[in-house]
């Protein structure tokens, strides 16, 4: 008995937890479909994100490729950038000793 | 005063009596000095031993670096990779020169093309431990579990250093030994800007096989050689060039009677070493070097090392401190050698 009394109020809180969740999951169901709407929707179209300034995706998807990041998402790491080649300098012949 | 020979090396054109110079050097050098150690490291010769000792040597070290590659390899998996002997060779003659038990130490090096080849694998190898090796790589390694590949890296690369350090003292020299016909002065030229381009110095060049007037040979022959050591001085400008007269077929006679000249001490100061200097309002970086004119030399920057090449043969070197931020704006390349002409990079060089 005294352990059911103890359960009570933690029981309580969990519903009141719970309905306060209920009010929120459509809120953010209402936010995720805004999103989708408003923002992913116009994006599908955009091959090239420095064509589409107005777009928020290409936006992000531009601000990420002047950082360097990758937005591939994939886990295997990306190649080395290729390293400049020899960079062969004008050589000019003399002869004749300077005597050194 | 010259100072006292530790380690000669002597490389020449094919049949010009390479061999011949080496032993008589130490033979003749045998009578002044307590301890003289000749080696054959012609690699023409059979040396199965060599072989397998290159083979263990190598698999140990794979077994212990190579599993620290991303992909690891088994020692059963590969092959001796190409040098790898050579750098075991010089290694040898490194630690017998270092050791202290010999007052000299005289390398039969066989053909010039081999001993150039030999001698850049071990600065090849440096390199390559130099930007494979990388503290990231052993960091890796480490975290892989491959605990002892530490103190084996760090180990090589001690090694190739120490290897490099004897090759570059003032006490070492390589000895070119030219048949006496045209067609081998271009290879010795070549092999004097190579050679000192290493940073080891080239001291002589003897003319092996002269026929002498009293030896018995057609008049004009002799003549012909004489033009021809007149001919071969005046390209290797200040190195020494000594004619060594054949006098006798027999080996032992020969090597006897050989006059080498001065066999102890070098036969002149080591060149002096590259400098740096201001000019106007960049800098001059001099890199001596006896440039015959007739080879053919490139010269090109990678990042903060400079790449020359000389009818094929390409070194590396590292740019000085100074020169990693300027700007090359041209080379100049004369008999001296070369005059890398440089610009300050400003980017490099802004005041934070």
């Amino acid at each position: 008995m005294s352990q059911e009394s103890a359960s009570t109020p933690d029981l309580g809180a969990y519903l009141e937890q719970l309905m306060a969740l209920g009010t929120w999951v459509p809120g953010a169901q209402q936010l995720v479909d805004w999103a989708s709407d408003k923002v992913l929707a116009p994006h599908l179209g955009h091959a090239n994100p420095a064509d589409h300034p107005d777009c928020l995706v290409c936006r992000g998807l531009s601000m990420l490729a002047a950082t360097g990041l990758s937005t591939s998402g994939s886990a295997r790491p990306q190649p080395a950038a290729p390293r400049d080649a020899v960079q062969w300098l004008s050589v000019t012949r003399t002869t004749g000793r300077s005597g050194k | 005063m010259l100072s006292p020979a530790r380690l000669l090396i002597v490389s020449g054109s094919g049949g010009a009596g390479t061999t011949t110079v080496a032993a008589a050097t130490a033979w003749q050098a045998s009578k002044v000095l307590q301890s003289v150690l000749l080696i054959d490291a012609d690699a023409e010769s059979e040396n199965a031993a060599g072989r397998r000792a290159a083979a263990q040597w190598f698999a140990g070290l794979a077994q212990t670096v190579l599993t620290a590659m991303p992909h690891p390899l088994l020692a059963d998996e590969i092959t001796v990779v190409p040098g790898v002997d050579d750098f075991l060779m010089w290694a040898s003659v490194a630690e017998a020169v270092s050791s202290g038990s010999h007052d000299l130490v005289v390398v039969d090096a066989g053909p010039i093309s081999q001993m150039l080849r030999s001698i850049r694998a071990v600065f090849s190898m440096a390199l390559f431990a130099q930007a494979m090796i990388t503290p990231e790589f052993v960091v890796a390694g480490a975290a892989r579990g491959a605990g002892d590949t530490l103190p084996s890296v760090d180990e090589l690369r001690a090694e190739l250093d120490s290897v490099i350090a004897v090759l570059r003292d003032p006490a070492t020299a390589v000895r070119l030994v030219s048949r006496a016909d045209q067609a081998a002065v271009l290879p010795v030229a070549r092999a004097i800007a190579v050679v000192q381009l290493l940073g080891i110095c080239v001291d002589t060049v003897f003319v092996g096989k002269v026929p002498t007037k009293s030896s018995g040979w057609p008049k004009g022959l002799a003549k012909e050689s004489r033009q021809f050591v007149k001919e071969l001085a005046r390209t290797v400008a200040d190195i020494p060039v000594v004619p060594v007269c054949w006098i006798s077929k027999s080996t032992a006679h020969g090597l006897r009677e050989v006059e080498l000249g001065d066999f102890v001490h070098l036969m002149r100061r080591p060149p002096q070493r590259a400098t740096v200097e201001v000019h106007g309002v960049g800098y001059l970086w001099h890199i001596p070097l006896a440039l015959a004119d007739e080879l053919e030399v490139s010269v090109g920057r990678a990042d903060d090392r400079l790449v020359v090449d000389v009818d094929g043969w390409r070194v590396v070197m590292p740019l000085p401190s100074v020169i990693k931020r300027c700007i090359i704006e041209h080379v100049t390349a004369g008999p001296d050698g070369l005059a890398v002409h440089c610009a300050v990079n400003e980017h490099l060089w802004r005041s934070p």
